[in-house]
């Protein structure tokens, strides 16, 4: 059965994958930067009046910053009087704003440099490690990938903000809560419970984001894993720098080596699973409890690591190499290891989920005779292996640019099947218009590698 | 999927209750104003000679063993305390006691090992009361930190 093309298909179109920034989530993001916003400058200021240095730095640059916004404004607003273009006004202010924000992204980065203390030989030994497990992450979702510069924020976001809330946080809880309790396990619970709360809570901020505004490429429990255990190991980066400098080899070994999976990247990857299962929700109250349920398992699953560590609880032999080689690794499977199976048996189950569905959609598609998948294309594009292949024919045949070309179309195709899926699983408000868009995307781009 | 996220969120829930329970069994209640150890001061101390020299302060190199010297005149005898050093997580490192303010010593070293380096961070001096192998209550404590050069 011929299924007729939906109306529409401009700018503003209802789709169950709008653009970047495009979906209603942008308010709720919005909401959320300035509670975040006013939450880190209270804890400045309140960190700063009980002496926590890292809430003191961060109020330093809080009010830097807003000097120089003032003053950036200042200036802009003053320029434009002399200008009678209003474009040329509004360029002026979106120049302003950019410049701030590096302004911004400069401190942040200036304060996760020191956490690092500054250990360059220590990023450099680390960043092999962080890089290659971005790559088999990336590996791992093997039907649709997130675009790199999604995965680059994700593990951004880890490695200069996450770990920047995370110090000004437990700093501040550090000072007001922990120096008051009795020392002993009690007082290790209390850290473990901060460490749990604001690390997860900073780095599940990221995938809260995405998930809000960048709903065309957050599909599933799949990306949910995968873009929440690029943020942590953004966040174990940097943390393992700053302890690197006591203890080079053996922190290299702990937190690169046995850590690199396990740990934050497998934390942080329940909340992400949490929120790529909300994703695929219909009914309001079960995407709440989705996204919950996975933050409550990451703030568990870091506390009881946590927790076991700083009470001691875990047997040690005395002897530093086994502890290190034996033990360390033990404990990371015993704490950290039911997390990470369980969360390699959501994502075979996702990617299984996944595949099926993209071969029903592409079939579908191909049905509608419309023309933008033909019956043939099918099984090259359920297949990650044959949609290589194809590329790699078009690089061999007629370069890189037709290489590039066959990517693109592939994408556009992989989209197309993408949207229908979330449509068939009513994952909308609203009936949407934005197949008709990315079917004449797709047959754009096959019109241009015809030419 | 939904039942498996729900299943791991519940058993997160378990985990994080249970670490309330624990908590609360170790951090009862809060303490009665009644008792005060007082901490004469945080000194530099000498593991050779076993004495200290120069004025209180708060800031330590690492090759340098702070000390803690304990006034316990102000506590009765009956009590049973205990006084140390812990690490940041709480963590004992070194102790004196249990037993009663008389019998325990005026100096606390962090250590008594000559020539050791103290790691970076910051170390808490607690005077405690005991009971039943823990401390019950927090009756004098001063942070020191230890700044790496």
């Amino acid at each position: 059965m011929t299924r007729p093309p939906p109306a529409g298909g401009g700018p503003g179109m209802a789709a169950a994958t709008p653009g970047f920034g495009r979906h209603d989530g942008r308010m709720t993001a919005l909401a959320t930067v300035i509670l975040l916003s006013a939450a880190f400058l209270a804890a400045s200021v309140t960190g700063s009046l009980v002496g926590s240095g890292v809430a003191l730095i961060d109020l330093a640059a809080i009010v830097t910053t807003l000097l120089i916004a003032g003053l950036t404004y200042l200036v802009a607003w003053t320029f434009n009087r002399f200008v009678g273009d209003r474009r040329r006004r509004h360029r002026n202010l979106v120049v302003a704003t950019i410049g701030l924000g590096c302004v911004f992204v400069l401190f942040l980065t200036t304060v996760a440099g020191l956490i690092t203390i500054g250990d360059l030989a220590g990023l450099a030994a680390a960043l092999p490690f962080s890089a290659f497990a971005i790559l088999v992450l990336r590996a791992v979702q093997r039907n649709r990938k997130e675009p790199w510069r999604l995965t680059l924020v994700a593990v951004g976001w880890g490695g200069v903000v996450a770990t920047n809330l995370a110090a000004l946080f437990e700093g501040v809880y550090g000072v007001l809560i922990t120096a008051h309790l009795i020392p002993g396990p009690g007082q290790g619970i209390a850290t473990a419970f901060a460490a749990g709360l604001f690390e997860e809570g900073g780095k599940g901020l990221a995938v809260v984001f995405l998930y809000l505004l960048a709903r065309d490429q957050f599909d599933d429990v799949v990306s949910g894993i995968v873009l929440g255990a690029a943020v942590g190991v953004g966040f174990n980066l940097i943390e393992s720098v700053g302890y690197m400098s006591s203890g080079f080899l053996a922190q290299l070994w702990i937190r690169q080596v046995v850590g690199l999976f396990a740990g934050h990247a497998t934390y942080t990857a329940l909340t992400g699973a949490g929120i790529g299962a909300a994703r695929q929700q219909s009914v309001a109250w079960r995407r709440w409890v989705c996204a919950l349920s996975g933050f409550v398992a990451a703030v568990a699953a870091h506390f009881l690591y946590d927790a076991v560590t700083f009470t001691q609880l875990f047997p040690s032999s005395g002897n530093g190499l086994v502890d290190l080689f034996v033990l360390y690794p033990l404990q990371v499977a015993c704490l950290d290891g039911p997390w990470t199976a369980a969360l390699i048996v959501l994502l075979y189950v996702g990617l299984r989920r996944e595949g099926a569905a993209l071969r029903t959609e592409l079939a579908g598609e191909s049905a509608t005779g419309l023309g933008a998948i033909v019956p043939a294309e099918v099984a090259v594009l359920v297949s990650p292996r044959w949609r290589a292949h194809q590329r790699w024919l078009a690089l061999r045949r007629r370069g890189w640019r037709s290489f590039r070309r066959q990517a693109r179309l592939q994408r556009a195709q992989l989209d197309l099947a993408v949207e229908r899926w979330h449509r068939a699983r009513q994952e909308i408000d609203q009936p949407l218009a934005a197949e008709a868009h990315l079917r004449e995307r797709v047959l754009q781009l096959k019109a241009a590698a015809q030419r | 999927m939904f039942w498996a996220i729900a299943g791991l969120g519940a058993a997160g829930a378990l985990i994080l209750v249970a670490g309330l329970a624990v908590f609360g069994y170790f951090e009862p209640s809060p303490p009665s104003a009644s008792l005060h150890a007082t901490v004469t001061g945080i000194v530099a101390y000498d593991p050779r000679s076993h004495r200290v020299a120069g004025p209180s302060r708060t800031r330590f190199r690492p090759d340098e063993d702070p000390a803690a010297v304990v006034d316990w005149s102000a506590l009765p005898a009956r009590l049973t305390v205990v006084a140390g050093w812990y690490d940041e997580n709480g963590q004992p490192l070194a102790l004196a006691g249990p037993g009663s303010p008389r019998a325990l010593p005026h100096i606390v070293p962090l250590s008594d090992q000559p020539g050791r380096l103290i790691p970076a961070g910051t170390y808490t001096f607690v005077v405690g009361r005991e009971g039943g192998g823990r401390l019950t209550e927090v009756l004098a404590r001063v942070h020191v930190e230890v700044v790496g050069t």
